[in-house]
């Protein structure tokens, strides 16, 4: 059974009225277009019911239009036509509404209307002739109310019934009046509506209420909309932050517990550190970021649901399209603060394949959490105890990167993707109060992607980077060996304190040069004359190469190959900071000059390390081509302002 | 009422050219004016867009704020558009307001 209507018609509403929570978002087969599907027990039969994205015509031009149009007359499906369809139709909206619902109908699919919103027609005054309006549309109309469940009973019945006998209403002849008219095909639908409209509809009030015109008065002024919209979005961030802070605390706990319990487990070995270090310390470290995703969808639901989104994209529209993109790119560009995972998979909104594919492109330019530990760290660096200049500096790598993905927006536009950004065309529907219920649904369903994300492909990330790290394996150091001795020694004559502290410095050198001597040091070894320009050494490249599980993890990552271990970072962040200030190469010049730092704080700001990232642009893209390009451009990028940049500050004298 | 405007859209289909000079361009509607929409000029791919959301000939129309872009009352729907889109569609300019004559 297939639900079809317009946007902003309630459709999810009334799916998530109908299923409840045992829905699965899904793509249609070859594309990156969502249908949920769900089951209802309807009159003792068990029915799938596929939610289909709203849509305003069956006109084939978009290609939502042209899936839901193929899914409902059976082509390219393998499961075959629905056997019915619940055809939604706004009763606020009735005109509107009545074109896509004369293109259904003509299909001549067992179907039922239901007219959603009846109870906010009633507020509006508006009386509709339901007996008028079966008899116009030939087809069952059931009144209902989505958002309070007015109605789902009934249409309930009504579904069984159709279910049951596979048939309603006699063919239909709507299509007759139609299809004998000349000309605009467009034109004589909505004659039609409009008929059906004048017979149906009595408003009763001289006007539909003005508040919606009132509010948008204030809310869509060029200037006050923007303002109000930038005061949403940062209180939404604000709690974003504030919030998710204490949910990130307990997961990182958990893990943390987690890991611990699973380590006195298992005996010590190679396995033990795979499962504790690679599985749930790599997931975990991906995961801690789920309350922040989630507080974001559930407020970008509520802000939908509320129509205040639609209003968002109208007074952006304006300053997008400057750049390039659609007035709709914003909002993925603020989650992108976030993280890049949601807000690339928030471009679905945009409907330009083009605008939305130069948007995906740039998303991962702004800085996502990730980076704040990676900033923190350079900051600490560069200005230790000057909480002005750390300040000056995160705004600093926050502009930069807003920067860079507004003018790599702008180049893509003239260069690799010509060609004007749509232009806008978008329904402003009328403000409601937003349902709890179905941002709380909306949550679920991407927090449910984000997390199977985590289960797959970036715990296999997390373990191939763990496998770089220990493989292959080499003998600790004489220098260990013997400090090992000595602790051996120390402890049997009841220097147990000293004994503990020379252990784990023989444990730290011994980790040094396990991890020197693996893939990933060996990789950094074989980087290092790429980034060496840029001011790096060879341990800054396995940092590196292990940020592509996630960015923080370098943090991690510096702390094992400089020798400070994991350890002691958690306890003690400043022991990092101190132990990499205090670094030198070999010959004998401190590594983190100001001109490093620099560099790598650039070089974090834009490159792209991420693989989680790649692995969503590979399926909101629908290949490898564009998340490879992703990965090159940005790299390119990266790499040519970290060497301008550390070159600049060389030559002028600050090293 | 319908025979009024299937004369008029006869018109409309067989003589594209006939741009009256009563018509104005949508862009140009004063702010709770309202208007009949009398031909939205092919060409742009954007067109079956804004005619699948209500704005096509024979609808009508109210201007609720005038700029760039744009929101315009069509079949009890609020529909922001950019001005450039709103340059191609060709409005007659009616007296009265959008509620008075339904």
């Amino acid at each position: 059974m297939a639900l079809v209507g317009n946007p902003n018609a309630g459709k999810t509403t009334l799916f998530n009225a109908l299923t409840g929570l045992r829905a699965k978002t899904a793509n249609f087969p070859g594309t990156t277009i969502e249908r949920r599907v769900g089951h209802a027990r309807i009159g003792g039969n068990r029915v799938k019911i596929l939610d289909l994205p709203g849509l305003y015509s069956l006109s084939d031009v978009t290609a939502e239009e042209r899936v839901v149009h193929e899914l409902l007359i059976g082509k390219n499906s393998s499961e075959g036509r629905p056997k019915a369809v619940v055809l939604l139709v706004d009763a606020t909206n009735l005109e509107r509404n009545l074109y896509l619902a004369s293109q259904v109908l003509e299909l001549d699919l067992p179907t039922i209307v239901a007219l959603n919103m009846v109870d906010m027609a009633e507020r509006d005054q508006i009386a509709i002739d339901i007996d008028q309006l079966e008899a116009d549309l030939q087809c069952k109309v059931v009144p209902v109310s989505a958002r309070t469940g007015r109605g789902i009973d009934l249409l309930a019945q009504h579904l069984a019934r159709l279910v049951d006998s596979g048939v309603d209403h006699s063919a239909r002849e709507i299509n007759e009046a139609i299809c004998n008219c000349q000309g605009c095909p467009y034109e004589a639908r909505y004659d039609w509506a409009e008929e059906v409209g004048e017979r149906c509809l009595t408003r009763h009030g001289v006007s539909r209420p003005q508040q919606t015109d009132r509010i948008d008065a204030i809310l869509t002024h060029p200037w006050i909309g923007i303002g109000a919209f930038l005061a949403v979005m940062f209180a939404v961030f604000a709690l974003i932050f504030w919030v998710a802070q204490y949910p990130m605390d307990w997961i990182e706990q958990g893990f943390t517990i987690v890991g611990s319990t699973v380590a006195e487990w298992l005996p010590p070995g190679d396995f033990r550190s795979l499962i504790v270090d690679g599985v749930i310390g790599g997931v975990g470290g991906v995961l801690v970021f789920l309350p922040q995703i989630c507080i974001l969808f559930f407020f970008l639901a509520l802000l939908e649901d509320t129509g205040y989104l639609a209003r968002a994209a109208f007074v952006m529209d304006r300053l997008m399209r400057g750049v390039g993109l659609s007035g709709k790119a914003f909002v993925p560009m603020l989650s992108a603060h976030a993280c890049a995972i949601p807000a690339i998979m928030a471009t679905r909104s945009i409907d330009s394949k083009r605008d939305r594919l130069v948007t995906i492109l740039v998303l991962p330019l702004l800085s996502c959490s990730a980076r704040i530990p990676v900033y923190a760290m350079i900051t600490a660096l560069l200005f230790p105890a000057q909480p002005v200049m750390a300040g000056l500096l995160f705004t600093a790598a926050y502009s930069l990167g807003i920067v860079a993905a507004l003018s790599m927006a702008f180049v893509f536009k003239k260069t690799i993707l010509p060609g004007d950004t749509r232009p806008l065309v978008l329904e402003l529907p009328s403000y409601r109060i937003p349902s709890l219920k179905t941002a709380l649904y909306s949550t679920f369903d991407r927090a449910r992607i984000f997390v199977k994300r985590a289960g797959t492909i970036i715990l296999a990330v997390s373990i191939v980077l763990w496998f770089l790290a220990t493989y292959p394996k080499s003998d600790p150091p004489a220098e260990a060996v013997a400090m090992l001795g000595d602790a051996v020694a120390m402890a049997e004559q009841g220097q147990l304190d000293e004994a503990r502290i020379v252990e784990s410095d023989a444990e730290r050198i011994a980790a040094q040069s396990r991890l020197s001597k693996s893939m990933a040091g060996r990789l950094g070894h074989l980087i290092e004359p790429v980034i060496e320009p840029l001011g790096f050494d060879w341990q800054i490249g396995v940092g590196i190469i292990s940020s592509f599980a996630a960015r923080e993890v370098i943090v991690s990552t510096l702390a094992v190959v400089y020798g400070v271990g994991e350890a002691a970072v958690d306890e003690n962040p400043g022991s990092l900071y101190d132990t990499l200030e205090a670094a030198v190469r070999s010959d004998g010049t401190p590594v983190f000059t100001t001109a490093t730092s620099v560099s790598l704080l650039i070089f974090y700001v834009l490159a792209m390390q991420c693989l989680p990232t790649q692995a969503i642009t590979r399926r909101e893209t629908g290949g490898w081509r564009w998340p490879v390009f992703q990965l090159t451009y940005m790299t390119v990028l990266a790499w040519t302002a970290s060497f301008v940049t550390y070159q600049i500050l060389i030559s002028s004298g600050i090293g | 009422m319908t025979t009024y405007t299937k004369a008029e859209k006869g018109q409309a289909e067989t003589e594209p050219q006939d741009i009256s000079a009563e018509w104005l361009r949508l862009d140009k509607i004063e702010p709770s004016h309202c208007g009949i929409v009398r031909l939205v000029r092919a060409g742009e791919s954007e067109i079956d867009r804004l005619k699948s959301m209500g704005l096509c000939e024979g609808r009508k129309i109210m201007m609720i704020k005038a700029g760039d872009p744009m929101i315009v009352r069509v079949l009890g729907s609020r529909i922001g558009i950019s001005a450039r889109l709103a340059h191609n569609v060709l409005v007659l300019p009616c007296d009265g307001d959008y509620f008075g004559q339904t």
